[in-house]
């Protein structure tokens, strides 16, 4: 009987369509990324998608505290409180078939959100880890806690402004953790909201630590609104404060455990994928394995051009950003940057690619982006250009008439040697990469 | 006050007396609405009538369990009422359909019945048939699928009265259930309150005379929380002369014996 109760809940309470709207937002969220191209945000690997769904809370928690307050209200909206309450069934037990009906709708709805995205992540990559699935249940769970909490709220203090309030309220109070990630250290309290504060990259993962603590803080939390809804009354609410100090005490101490920001390296995504066809090795990173057929011509171009200089390397190897260095001096790094989720390696062309592996005579930059110093910049695509014995290299002509200018001289400082000084200057380019030195001084023969 | 044969020693039950009042208090808010009432009711169909603000709703609801006496002592279905009493055991065997029937509007016909069923805590394999069989006898089967907010007026009071007697109550307390039928239907509940009347004690609180008249086996008249008179709706009409207001014997027997009560309360 409690079934047929439970199914007339989940078809007549507002459970499903708060279930139906947290997907619709959440999957609005997702794909309102795919015309932009940043899509790349969430659908370069599952765990990244897990991840980002967990972003999305920020909108979607406060939103479920509001419809938990909401269908709380039914009985006094409906003004059925006096009817129900002459019944034999204690409050308690009406209130468990609509708390779990709210639960499953919002756990259905989150799955559909992660649902959408996984069909564009299975195409994306072939690299599959567990590492996703305690990510989205912590998710799910404190979506729960939320629908649980909400309905508790509501059921205590049963008026028209509990529900639009709690929205308002869950959503500063989930800014507090955002705030407190500013900060130079962001303390394990900054992992209590469902989100993250800390972007998630490819090739990391949320800490097992930070996922187990979440668990533990949010299942208390779901405890204590589902203590606080099948209660209703003032007095005996207070034992639900109990589940949610407990959880505190708990969960504070395991997040102490994580590195600050819950996040880690995600080893598995970054182990190597290798060719063993009895060619020179190139290695991919296990989330981009899918490409590694499409890079294997290219980098063997790449070693062949290197092959110009004295002890050449005689592999390639795709790594993270966060590879701890030194490169070996018989390997060449290709960042995994030049790789996009569900596009492939950022080249045009085989040539661009070879060019693009070249660059820096095979050296990975020790600084990344905007902190690469002007001229590292300039010397990489002339050295690439050197090894390939084309200038501009394929896919690095510059617009800019002054940086192109500036590179161009040093190009042509560069030919205007003797071939065997040619072949030093850009030998001695590559041991700076490799040692993290002045590749600029090495270029113009200094050190 | 004047006493007259009542219901319960025409038919007499298990319980002895369904309701058993004595000097019973109840408040409504800040005021004694019911204040030092006597009242014995066994099975049969009672008609609860008396002027507004009579305490008609306010005993209804403290039989109904939803208020506690605040004096006097009440039994219902043999089972005294207030102090620590679990209410649980005596509630199941309550149908209540309070004046302002609140119901969930997404719910249909046949859900919200079940549901209140539920509630009731009756046998599970039993509430399917007993659903239905509420649902027929209130005449709603062609809209036992239809959401309740889909119902007209009438229609609701009808739902009201089907979610009441689903668990085949022994005690059926029913505030103003005519109110928004039309007489057709009004006719048909007379039926059915007659027929519910043969296994329960069913007390209807109503504003219509005439359905007391029809329907009722005995008539219970309050006036300012008191039991003014009790007795058949013969006695009542009985009461009433020609020079008293009314367009029927019943209705001039009412307002004969209301003007009796208000005449030896102020003298």
């Amino acid at each position: 009987m409690t079934g047929r109760v439970l199914r007339i809940e989940l078809r007549r309470s507002s459970a499903w369509p708060t279930g139906l709207v947290i997907a619709l937002l959440g999957i609005a969220g997702l794909l309102s990324l795919v015309p932009t191209n940043q899509d790349g945000l969430w659908d370069a690997q599952w765990t990244l998608l897990a991840s980002f769904q967990r972003i999305m809370l920020v909108v979607l928690w406060p939103l479920t505290l509001g419809a938990g307050a909401w269908q709380a209200r039914r009985d006094r909206r409906s003004k059925a409180e006096e009817l129900l309450g002459t019944t034999a069934r204690p409050s308690w037990r009406r209130v468990l078939p609509t708390a779990f009906a709210m639960a499953l709708c919002l756990v259905v709805g989150y799955v559909l959100i992660f649902a959408v995205g996984a069909v564009n992540v299975a195409g994306t990559t072939d690299y599959f880890s567990s590492n996703w699935l305690p990510v989205a249940l912590v998710g799910a769970l404190s979506l729960v806690a939320a629908g649980w909490l909400g309905l508790g709220v509501g059921r205590l203090v049963p008026s028209v402004y509990t529900p639009p309030v709690l929205v308002v309220l869950g959503f500063l109070v989930l800014l507090v953790p955002i705030q407190l990630s500013k900060g130079d250290a962001p303390g394990p309290e900054s992992l209590l909201g469902p989100g993250f504060t800390t972007t998630v990259r490819e090739f990391q993962m949320i800490a097992p630590a930070v996922d187990l603590g979440q668990f533990v803080w949010f299942f208390g939390l779901a405890l204590g609104g589902l203590l606080l809804a099948l209660f209703g009354r003032r007095i005996a609410s207070v034992t639900a404060v109990v589940p949610v100090v407990l959880a505190l005490i708990v969960a504070l101490p395991i997040f102490s455990a994580a590195p600050a920001g819950g996040v880690q390296a995600d080893p598995a995504a970054s182990a190597e994928v290798c060719t063993h066809d009895g060619g020179p090795t190139v290695c991919v990173t296990a989330s981009h394995g899918q490409d590694l057929a499409t890079l294997v011509g290219p980098a063997r171009q790449a070693l062949a051009a290197l092959g110009k200089l004295p002890n050449p390397p005689s592999s390639v190897h795709e790594v993270p950003d966060d590879r701890p260095g030194p490169q070996p001096a018989d390997q060449v790094w290709f960042d995994a940057a030049n790789h996009t989720a569900g596009q492939g390696w950022d080249a045009k062309s085989g040539a661009e690619l070879a060019a693009k592996i070249l660059a820096g005579a095979g050296t990975k930059p020790c600084d990344q982006g905007n902190s690469m110093d002007r001229l590292t910049y300039e010397v990489r695509p002339i050295v690439a250009a050197w090894l390939i014995g084309q200038y501009p290299a394929p896919g690095m002509a510059v617009e800019d008439p002054d940086e192109n200018a500036e590179r161009t001289a040093l190009w042509q400082a560069l030919a205007a040697l003797p071939k065997a000084a040619q072949a030093q200057r850009v030998a001695a380019v590559r041991q700076a990469g490799l040692a993290c030195g002045d590749v600029g001084a090495a270029l113009s023969g200094g050190h | 006050m004047v006493r007259a044969v009542h219901s319960a020693e025409l038919a007499p039950t298990t319980y002895g007396w369904h309701i058993n009042a004595t000097e019973l208090r109840v408040r409504a808010g800040r005021r004694m609405a019911v204040d030092g009432l006597d009242l014995r009711l066994g099975q049969g169909v009672h008609g609860l009538l008396g002027p507004n603000g009579a305490g008609k709703t306010t005993l209804i609801r403290a039989l109904a369990t939803v208020l506690r006496p605040a004096g006097g002592e009440l039994n219902l279905l043999g089972q005294r009422v207030g102090g620590r009493l679990d209410l649980r055991s005596l509630r199941r065997q309550i149908g209540y359909l309070p004046q302002d029937f609140g119901y969930y509007k997404q719910f249909t016909v046949r859900e919200f019945v079940e549901y209140m069923g539920w509630l009731k805590e009756m046998n599970p394999r039993e509430v399917p048939d007993a659903v239905q069989r509420a649902i027929d006898r209130v005449g709603l089967r062609e809209r036992a699928n239809s959401r309740m907010k889909q119902l007209s007026g009438g229609m609701l009071r009808r739902a009201g009265i089907a979610q009441a007697i689903v668990n085949s109550p022994d005690l059926l307390l029913l505030d103003e259930p005519t109110v928004g039928l039309d007489p057709a239907q009004r006719l048909e509940f007379r039926t059915l309150l007659r027929d519910l009347g043969q296994q329960a004690c069913v007390l209807v609180s109503t504003h219509l005379v005439e359905d007391v008249a029809a329907a009722c086996s005995n008539v219970v008249l309050m006036d300012e929380g008191k039991l003014v008179f009790q007795g058949t709706p013969a006695d009542v009409a009985a009461r009433g002369g020609q020079q008293d207001v009314g367009d029927n014997p019943i209705e001039r027997g009412y307002t004969a014996l209301l003007t009796q009560h208000r005449a030896g309360v102020h003298q």
